[in-house]
């Protein structure tokens, strides 16, 4: 098949990239980085091994839990407040409902396997070797670099390379391995943070809140 | 050429169309700012796709403020998929 370039401008690459426009002006304002960068601090505050050890059995579970739900839904209202009067409103469209009853079904089972393993990995944090912290340290490497492909977006290459060097450190480094795994979780919701903040920075600044004028 | 929708034809109802198929709704500031249009010019593009049955208009209000949402109709959606459809035949 030829494709001309008018085929290319004006079908292949204007039309996909502004139906796919919603969805990336939703992750533009790092709202989303920050909120799992601050996911990861809690968990960093509640699983290092010297606060785990002070407190009971699921006790840092359930602080950070009741961390993570606070985080989203301050989130949400920050996209509230902030984003959509600057830049406006968009919704997206969510799966039909087949698709998303299979999807919610996924979502719970991984959720309460995700839960019952930080319990087990988490019930003797001296047991989280290197090697977990090298695998976790890879597991964001491979998440950031698919988004970063997926999406296009430059900031997650950085964040795929300090992936990278944090886990090349932790193999490194000298020291308890227990610490490893809170490094790790430490880094990535530093970096998080830090590169949410920047983006929601540069967001404030190319989106000045319009005169309450309304449309 | 005479096959393609010339409602979605136009280049600034092709944006507004081609940015409605990616989300549910949109409010008209998200639609002025990524098309670029001056409010009269994107309220009477807007009038046009809802008169085409493309685009369905709802006002309401946050707070005090106005607030006009758009979403794309299933016979707007499927006169895009048409018209892109078209437009890959025509450039083939």
């Amino acid at each position: 098949m030829t494709r001309t370039s008018l085929y290319d401008r004006l079908v292949r690459m204007d039309l996909t990239k502004l139906a796919n426009r919603p969805q990336m002006y939703l992750i533009e304002d790092g709202l989303a980085e920050t909120a799992i960068g601050f996911v990861s601090l809690v968990a960093f505050a509640t699983f290092s091994p010297s606060a785990f050890r002070a407190l009971p059995l699921l006790v840092p579970q359930a602080i950070w839990f009741g961390g993570c739900l606070n985080i989203f839904w301050a989130a949400k209202k920050l996209k509230e407040r902030v984003t959509f009067p600057r830049g406006g409103y968009v919704a997206i469209e969510e799966p039909a409902g087949a698709t998303r009853g299979r999807t919610r079904r996924a979502l719970s089972v991984a959720l309460a396997f995700g839960i019952f393993g930080l319990i087990a990995v988490f019930r003797d944090v001296s047991r989280s070797t290197t090697a977990l912290a090298v695998l976790a340290a890879a597991v964001f490497f491979a998440a950031y670099t698919f988004g970063a492909m997926k999406y296009r977006v430059r900031h997650m290459w950085w964040l795929a390379t300090f992936s990278a060097l944090l886990g090349l450190w932790v193999y490194e480094r000298d020291g308890s391995p227990g610490d490893s795994l809170a490094f790790v979780i430490l880094g990535q919701g530093v970096a998080l943070v830090v590169s949410g903040g920047v983006r929601l920075w540069q967001f404030l600044k190319s989106h000045p809140r319009p005169s309450e004028t309304g449309a | 050429m005479s096959d393609l929708d010339r409602v979605i034809h136009e280049p600034a109802r092709l944006r507004i169309v081609a940015l409605l198929s990616g989300a549910k709704e949109a409010d008209f500031l998200f639609l002025q700012r990524e098309t670029g249009l001056s409010k009269g010019n994107l309220s009477s593009h807007l009038v046009k796709l809802e008169e085409a049955g493309y685009v369905q208009i709802e006002k309401t209000f946050r707070g005090k403020i106005p607030l006009t949402l758009a979403r794309l109709s299933a016979q707007g959606r499927s006169a895009f998929q048409s018209y892109r459809k078209s437009m890959n035949g025509l450039l083939k």
